[in-house]
This record gives C-alpha cells, structure tokens and sequence, in this order.
C-alpha cells in the first residue's frame, strides 16, 4: 500500500460522489482527502463521546478503517459528512458499550480535552478559569447517557440541525429535539445552573 | 400563552427548529415572562460553551497507525478483492484487461464449442466449424468407405449411407434441417466438423475422417 495518508490536502468542496468512485477505482489519494477533511471532526466527536483520548484515538481508527472498507460503496444519498458521522457514532456507542459494566467514569481531564476556547489574550487566571469551565462541561457530559450525549454534541459542539441528527442517529426529529432538550436540562443541573 | 413552555419547547425554539405559529406563541410569551427568558438565557449558555470546546486534532501518530492497519488489509484481501485491487491499480489497468477479455473470451469460444458439440449430440441445430486440414489425417478417395461399422458410399448425389434412404449426408448433416437433426440423432458417434461444399468430415470414435468425392473420371 502506498503512503496514501501523506498527500496535499485537496480542496473541501470536492464532491463527495467523485471522492467515493476514486477510492473505489483504488486512488490512494481520496482516502487520503477524506482524511484530512474529517479526522479531526471525527477525532473531536469521538473525544467528546468517550471521555479519554487514547480510547477516542482507538476509535478514530477504526471509523478510518470502516470508512477505507466501504468508501467505495457510498453512493451519496446523504452526505460523506453525515455518513462518517454515523459511523463516528455507532462507533463510540460500540466502544462504550464494551468498555464500562461497573460505571467506569468518562472524563480523563486531560488538558487538552478540558479546555475551553476563549478568544483573545487572556490572563493566566482567566486561561486557568477557562480550564476549569471546559473540566466541568466535559465531566458533566460524561454523566450524560450516551444517547443524550450525541444529540447534545451533533447539535452544539457540531451545529447539525435536527433532521440531520435524526438521520444520522436513524431517529425521527422530534425525538432529536426531546433528547437534546433532556440532554441539555440534566447537564445544567449537573452544572449546578438550575 | 399563559403558561410556561416546557424546557424542550424553549430548547427548540433556542435551535430555530420550531414550526412558525409555535415560535410566535414563545415569542409573545417571551416578552412578557422574565422567568423563561431567564430559562432561554440558560440555554444560550450552554450551548455557546459546549461551541467554544476547543477542536481537537487527532494524535500525529494515528496517521501512521492507520496506514499500516490499511496496508494489512489490503495484504489480507481474499483473492478475488485483490483481483479486483489488481484491476483496478491505475498503471496495471491497461494491460490487465486485456488480459482478463481475453481470458474471457476464451472461455466464452470453449464454452459454445463444448455447448454446440453437446447440442449437436441432442438433435439440436449446431454450428459447425471448418476443420483444419490437419485435422484430417484420411483422404481416401473411394466410392465406398467403412467407418465405425457403417459403410458409406458416394452417389451421384454425393455420400449416402448404405441402406439408408433420404438426403445426401452432407446436406442431413450442414442444412441443420429436421431431417438433419433426426439423422445425426441416430448417428450420435458421426460428429460433423466441416461445412465445406462437397466435402464431409466426419468425426467417428475419436478420429476426425474426411469423404472426398472421387476424382472424376
């Protein structure tokens, strides 16, 4: 197999159908693109799901591996993006479901999963702040059930709009708007903001 | 609206995802309920903060795990996948297809030979083939030759088998007519290769044999 993942990135807006048929008819540098464009969204969302970055990194591979299997099959009824975001998904819930029987917390409080983005300078207490407020998110959300969780990140930290959430977790919009509401109601009172 | 919307209302309406007439009751409610504004203003929070998480890239190393799990998959390939990898690699492409229509249609022309040979042995009509002249190794030129047990003689309308009534043998076995069908139905070991005019070729008991016509006097 050649280096596939070292190429330039190509541009975004390459169409996703094009993409697909020349990873089918085996160009090393489409899967190459698709990683570039959607390793860190799919890196991102899978942190955010397991809590610790070794598992998200685990994770993140094998979603690449389904993605190399089957890239050649997608056929564009919806978009690369939310097909690798339900693989993204399913994944998680995949490792989830293997990894905790007893409970096990989510969060690892690694630095780089816990901070929160604040623009500008800031001071070291308002950096050290930010810190702690992006700690506290991250271990509020893995208090959330995994459900929860992925209605509330598709929505807010990824900005989908429900008939995109529903489509990529196969349930209906209104189910999407109750679960994301649920989600967001239970991370407030864990936030200690009710 | 005199009651207070649930949260999943205000969430919603938060996300723009309510129908139009909902959103103008909330909104109506809004401005005059401090208490669900207060609420809405809670969920505006939250949701910007879990925006501003900080995007995460993934670890340097992945790229390198992920090429080498690949370059195993693609090592483990069942030999139809690889075939098909083969076939599809950009710089083999040309010559590889080639290669497979041409194995294709050798299969293709073995198949309808063994086919039509088989359909001959049925009674059906068959497409005969010239053989080559190689393939002939007898040329006897007599009136009268014994093959497998039948004796076969030339007439003036050309070989006939003795005994037998009827066509000429070379129109029974070329016309691929009822009569002929009927005919080589039951002669099945006479297996006729040729389609020349005036010549029959015959193949009995494994041996390709040709009846000439004899030399005019």
């Amino acid at each position: 197999m050649e280096a596939f993942l070292t190429g330039a990135v190509m541009p975004s807006h390459q169409n996703d159908r094009d993409l697909a048929e020349r990873h089918r008819r085996g160009d090393p540098q489409a899967f190459s693109e698709v990683y570039e464009r959607f390793s860190s969204m799919v890196f991102g969302l899978a942190y955010r799901m397991i809590g610790n970055r070794e598992e998200a990194a685990d994770v993140a591979q094998e979603v690449f591996l389904r993605i190399f299997r089957h890239l050649g099959r997608f056929r564009g009824r919806s978009s690369l993006k939310t097909w690798i975001y339900r693989i993204t998904v399913n994944q998680c819930h995949s490792s989830l479901s293997h990894r905790r029987p007893s409970g096990e917390p989510l969060a690892d409080e690694h630095p780089d999963g816990g901070e929160e983005i604040v623009a500008g300078e800031l001071s070291p207490e308002r950096q050290a702040a930010g810190h702690e407020l992006g700690a506290r998110l991250n271990r509020a959300l893995a208090e959330l059930s995994p459900k929860l969780r992925a209605a509330v990140l598709l929505r807010d930290l990824e900005g989908l709009d429900y008939r995109e959430i529903g489509r990529i977790l196969r349930i209906r919009p209104g189910t999407v708007r109750s679960r994301i509401a649920r989600g967001r109601e239970r991370l407030r009172q864990l936030l200690g903001e009710m | 609206m005199s009651e207070h919307p649930k949260f999943e209302i205000l969430s919603g309406y938060h996300d723009g995802e309510l129908e139009h007439a909902e959103r103008e009751r909330i909104e109506n409610h809004l401005a005059s309920c401090g208490q669900c504004r207060h609420r809405l203003d809670g969920v505006r929070g939250l949701s910007a903060r879990l925006n501003r998480l900080a995007t995460l890239e993934p670890p340097d190393e992945l790229r390198g795990r992920l090429e080498r799990r690949v370059a195993d998959l693609e090592v483990r390939k069942d030999p139809v996948q690889r075939l098909e990898s083969m076939l599809r690699g950009v710089p083999l492409q040309p010559s590889l297809a080639v290669i497979f229509a041409l194995i294709i249609a050798l299969a293709v022309i073995m198949f309808l030979f063994v086919h039509g040979v088989d359909r001959h042995r049925r009674g059906l009509p068959v497409r005969l083939e010239p053989a080559a002249s190689s393939e002939a190794p007898e040329k006897p030129s007599a009136t009268i030759r014994q093959l497998a047990g039948r004796t076969f003689e030339h007439t003036d309308q050309g070989w006939r088998e003795q005994g037998l009534k009827g066509d000429r043998i070379e129109q029974m076995v070329l016309s691929a007519s009822a009569p002929g069908r009927r005919w080589l139905a039951r002669h099945p070991s006479l297996v006729p290769v040729s389609r020349l005019p005036g010549r029959v070729l015959l193949e009995v008991d494994g041996h390709v044999v040709e009846l000439v016509n004899p030399a005019p006097p």
